[in-house]
């Protein structure tokens, strides 16, 4: 870990009926590091993810942002977070500049950054258009602006490369590595294996609601056994 | 305080947008529904020589608030835990429950807003006088008492969904009870022009304040307490389908068990229950603005009764033939959804090119659609002959065959054209209505034309739809 634990996962525990979705999973992630949460679809990372962030609230265990409790403190600790859903909505008749606007004054960031994400995030050309109109891509990258707001400590992004072009998709891991130059803490969840092995200085990879592998991407290679093979079968080897 | 401003100043935003988009509906077809209510159901109201005792308007008006506070339950459910809205932002930001809920109660507010002006153009054509102080405040807490109890049991809603509490679910049944009860004696005392009298003003308009407060302030505290553990049960609330069963089984039905066509059968009549434009509620209204009409002018004695010289001629009696318009009026209105939904199924369309669906499977598939939409039609029409006594008992069974045949005219000329112009949905439907109307309305006065119609009209028309179909299929048809 780089330094001071920003974001910490204790025992966290979630059951929807019959359905364990998360079952005890504890995890820290600290200043200028970036955590990859690698596994199938139904393992469990959204819900754990969406703990994280205060949208959910564990029914066992708990989460802390910069030393503040979600559950006893939730605003304080979502100051501190900036956070990007797999799944986006958007008011459909507010133009891009009007969201970001209206996402920095909730946030009580400074609007005058907005045209800096716009930039940054190749939304200028369309800033002024309905959001209605915005293709899978240009939604996705207004979400990460959205998210980038106002430099939060921690940075949750929830499939952040579905729907970027390559170039975009560049562009982000060179932001995220200068984000966490600056001192800012980063949990990915992500399909894309050879951008976590790049990025990531840490990965958990979950199964069944459980955190079943844990280190760094050699770690994880090791743990494997497979030194050379694609990291794909890595995660395959560490999940099944 | 300047949280609340942001999330109201962008659905002020949002909703101006909306309406310069929906302009034509708003500055034309608005206005036309309230003239023709205004010179239809409310000329007859004002003239009728019966008129509601206090008792009848007290229930009638207990029932509608209690079905309104019911109906808007889910949609108050989704308001406060924004479930796949664009308000789920605001969970992941510094936003306090507090102005989440100020902010959902606000919302609800603007949408029982809509009751009340309802609730005052009702007292204006009864005769009522509108401008009067005691009747805004009576509006203003029906408003209020409506909206904080309609938060008020979409929390309990969402509770009971998580926890199957007992207590909780009585608790949450009583005060709903409450909300209904003052609710529809508020509405009751705006309707009647003179007020309700059983009730003094005074009491009634200090029993709404109290129970305004009581549930604000109770919807503040369970809100507080309940947000974080329900609102994932609420989002599961949302996505159960609660009619999926009987759609699939009414598909099947309708389309004889041919797979692709109760397909695409189901799925029409999911958009369609699920509100997929405002045109199902236009179109549901003027529906039942028809059947209310033609109640209003049998119960009003507007239609002279007539007398029939042989049990056959019973079929040109004046009450009888205007049962019999209302029912192809009220089934055209429903049918001219038809070219509606096509427009709107348009840009999807590439999932039945690419599975390569026959024209013909997708022309049926709409007439059937025609056919269990406008179904509602000829029942509605006759039950409310039957119950005016508009036809004599002798004549109610062919009374029904008649209506019956009717729907069947109406509904195929509609669905002959479900394909007719797909692109232009507004020309599409002055041609669907026309077609509807004109078939339905010779029919209505010579039944034996229909029959004609239908061999020498509708059957072309039929193989037509196919044809137009099958190019649109292809993407031809323009």
């Amino acid at each position: 870990m780089s330094g001071e634990s920003l974001l910490v996962v204790d025992s966290v525990t979630k059951r929807y009926g019959e359905t364990l979705a998360v079952d005890g999973v504890s995890l820290r992630v600290g200043a200028g590091e970036v955590y990859a949460l690698l596994g199938a679809n139904g393992a469990g990372k959204s819900t754990l993810i969406r703990m994280m962030t205060g949208l959910s609230e564990p029914d066992a265990g708990g989460v802390t942002v910069c030393g503040e409790e979600m559950r006893k403190r939730p605003l304080a600790a979502k100051h501190a977070v900036g956070y990007l859903p797999e799944e986006l909505y958007f008011y459909q008749r507010l133009t891009g500049r009007e969201y970001l606007r209206f996402v920095a004054g909730l946030k009580g960031a400074d609007a005058s950054r907005v045209a800096a994400e716009s930039e940054f995030f190749e939304l200028k050309a369309v800033e002024g258009k309905w959001v209605g109109g915005y293709s899978l891509g240009m939604r996705k990258k207004l979400g990460l602006a959205a998210a980038f707001l106002g430099s939060p400590r921690v940075l949750v992004l929830d499939e952040p490369l579905n729907g970027l072009d390559v170039e975009m998709m560049r562009k982000l891991r060179l932001r995220i590595e200068g984000e966490r130059e600056r001192g800012a803490a980063f949990v990915v969840s992500s399909h894309v294996m050879s951008f976590v092995e790049r990025t990531a200085d840490r990965a958990g990879v979950m199964s069944a609601g459980r955190v079943v592998a844990e280190g760094s991407p050699a770690e994880l290679r090791r743990l494997a056994g497979m030194p050379d093979e694609p990291f794909e079968d890595v995660f395959f080897r560490l999940a099944r | 305080m300047n949280h609340l401003r942001l999330i109201g100043g962008a659905w002020l935003m949002e909703g101006g947008r909306w309406a310069r988009e929906n302009l034509y509906a708003l500055v034309v077809l608005t206005p036309l529904v309230l003239g023709m209510t205004y010179f239809g159901v409310g000329r007859m109201v004002r003239e009728a020589e019966w008129s509601p005792t206090e008792a009848q308007t007290l229930g009638a008006a207990l029932a509608a608030a209690a079905c309104l506070a019911a109906l808007s339950l889910s949609r108050a459910s989704v308001e406060v835990y924004h479930v796949r809205r664009p308000e789920w932002v605001l969970d992941a930001l510094p936003v306090s429950a507090g102005a989440q809920l100020s902010a959902a109660l606000l919302r609800r507010a603007a949408h029982t807003l809509a009751v009340g002006v309802v609730a005052l153009v009702l007292r204006w054509l009864a005769g009522g006088r509108v401008f009067e102080a005691s009747v805004f405040a009576s509006l203003a807490l029906l408003v209020a008492v409506l909206a904080s109890g309609e938060i008020l049991s979409a929390l309990g809603w969402v509770r009971w969904a998580h926890r199957r509490g007992v207590a909780q679910a009585l608790g949450s049944a009583a005060a709903f009870g409450v909300c209904a009860a003052v609710a529809g004696a508020l509405l009751a005392d705006v309707l009647r022009p003179g007020g309700l009298m059983l009730l003094g003003r005074a009491t009634l308009l200090a029993c709404g304040a109290l129970v305004t407060a009581a549930q604000v302030l109770l919807s503040f505290a369970l809100h507080a307490r309940w947000r974080a553990a329900d609102a994932e049960f609420a989002k599961l609330l949302g996505a159960r389908e609660r009619l999926g069963d009987s759609v699939e089984w009414l598909a099947g039905r309708a389309s004889r068990g041919r797979g692709e066509l109760a397909a695409q059968l189901a799925r029409d009549l999911r958009l369609v229950l699920r509100g997929f434009s405002s045109a199902v509620y236009a179109a549901a209204g003027v529906a039942a603005l028809v059947v209310a009409l033609v109640v209003a002018l049998l119960a009003g004695g507007a239609v002279p009764v007539g007398e029939a010289e042989g049990w056959g001629s019973a079929t040109w009696l004046p009450r009888v033939l205007a049962v019999k318009f209302a029912c192809v009026l009220a089934a055209a209105s429903l049918a001219s959804l038809l070219p509606v939904l096509v427009a709107h199924q348009h840009p999807h369309l590439w999932l039945e090119r690419s599975v390569g669906l026959k024209g013909e499977d997708a022309w049926r598939a709409k007439l059937y659609l025609a056919r269990v939409l406008t179904l509602p039609a000829p029942a509605a029409a006759w039950a409310a002959g039957l119950l005016c006594g508009a036809a004599p008992a002798s004549y109610a069974l062919p009374l029904l065959a008649e209506c019956v045949g009717l729907w069947w005219i109406v509904s195929t000329a509609a669905g002959a054209l479900a394909f007719e112009i797909p692109d232009q949905p507004g020309l599409a439907l002055i041609l669907t209505l026309c077609a509807a109307l004109a078939a339905g309305g010779l029919t209505a006065f010579v039944w034996p034309i229909g029959l004609a119609i239908y061999g020498m009209a509708l059957q072309p028309l039929c193989m037509r739809g196919v044809e137009r179909a099958q190019a649109h299929m292809r993407g031809e048809a323009v």
